[in-house]
């Protein structure tokens, strides 16, 4: 008998029963022990349903702590059972390895002990915001930055792409103890944003649904007002493009010399014409 | 797990059900055996209620990520100083 402990981390997806994989929801159920990192009670709930012994992470948040103690408390409280020769399974809404640091440290952590670890996907935010949002990624570009990380250091950003900024509701926290900011934060935020996009360009505040009977949030405004905005802490700030992408003559030059070698290409690596109709609503305001 | 989170699972996975009549669906709620707040709950579609019912109305934090986890070896190190090193082998990078 395998005594040797082991780490998986697992992805719920964001909606109760909807979004949780096969081989995610069979390393909850057959787990000797599962610690549970969910954004919603009633999720929580489910998934604790999956398994006898269902440990939750969040007694270790507090307001007032370093969220970085929070982290590492949940990796070694993962560690300490892996340790004793459990299967132990951490389960994390939405993937596991987006936005997510306590999985990746206990897989890393986990491997260095000589212990097997993995991690298994699941259907992220950034996922039910393309199919919510009818966003394609590829028909503009998508940037993607953590709003505080956005805010503190010095980042080259294009405005003829999408741009989206998760955790904007903690947008300028340097302190990781607190779980809101305040609107002169946000207004550092609109201030950074005004140097790319014009204030009267709309915005949206999105939030995917975690239940089959609720709906995801999808609120348009005008930056400007994002001071005013009610930002939680699931809320995400979906920047449509402000302009249309610029053509690189020069490469485009360097490739039409370059021509005779691409009329040798198959015709199925011709550039297709690209589908734009579904994001008119979303750019250019 | 309780009979309220089963049906909960159900309109997940069967989106068929999200679109039954209001008469149909209540239907469904009746023969569930819930109590009276949790059957009201699903009926309105009301989570904060649900969650009430099921006495599971503590605040839930769905952060798990920090600014300033990414390797920058012209970083001064200061109180956002990453957590993890900023190599792929471990070593921290000289420094000149």
């Amino acid at each position: 008998m395998d005594v040797r402990g082991s780490l998986v981390c697992v992805g719920t997806g964001m909606m109760l029963g909807a979004h949780i994989g096969p081989r995610a929801r069979g390393h909850i159920e057959q787990a000797d022990v599962v610690f549970l990192a969910v954004s919603d009670p009633l999720v929580e709930l489910w998934v604790q349903g999956m398994n006898a012994d269902v440990r939750s992470l969040q007694p270790l948040y507090a307001e007032g702590k370093s969220r970085r103690d929070t982290y590492g408390e949940m990796v070694e409280s993962m560690l300490v059972e892996v340790r004793a020769g459990k299967h132990v399974c951490g389960a994390f809404y939405g993937h596991p390895g987006v936005f997510a640091l306590a999985p990746h440290l206990a897989i890393e952590q986990a491997r260095e002990e000589g212990f097997d670890a993995s991690m298994e996907p699941g259907i992220s935010a950034e996922d039910c915001l393309y199919a919510d949002l009818g966003i394609d990624p590829g028909t503009y570009g998508c940037q993607h930055y953590e709003a505080s990380q956005f805010m503190l250091y010095q980042r080259r950003i294009d405005p003829s792409a999408y741009l989206i900024l998760w955790q904007v509701g903690l947008a300028g926290d340097r302190s990781l103890r607190r779980f809101s900011t305040s609107s002169a934060e946000r207004q550092l935020l609109v201030d950074l944003l005004a140097q790319d996009y014009p204030l009267n360009h709309h915005v949206i505040a999105y939030e995917a649904a975690t239940l089959p009977i609720t709906k995801p949030r999808q609120e348009r405004f005008p930056l400007s007002a994002l001071p005013m905005m009610e930002l939680n802490l699931q809320t995400t700030l979906v920047v449509p493009p402000a302009c249309p992408m610029q053509p690189n003559r020069d490469l485009r030059q360097k490739l039409e010399l370059l021509g005779t070698v691409a009329n040798r290409a198959p015709a199925s690596f011709h550039h297709q014409p690209q589908r734009t109709h579904h994001v008119k609503r979303n750019t250019f305001s | 797990m309780s009979n309220a989170i089963r049906f909960l699972e159900s309109l997940g996975q069967n989106p068929a059900l999200s679109r039954l009549p209001a008469e149909q669906l209540q239907e469904m709620i009746d023969s569930l055996e819930l109590t009276g707040n949790e059957s009201d709950a699903l009926r309105r579609q009301d989570a904060v209620a649900l969650a009430d019912a099921l006495e599971k109305r503590a605040p839930l934090f769905c952060i798990l990520w920090e600014p300033g986890q990414e390797p920058s070896p012209l970083d001064t190190p200061d109180d956002t100083e990453p957590l993890r090193d900023p190599t792929p082998d471990g070593d921290a990078p000289e420094e000149e």
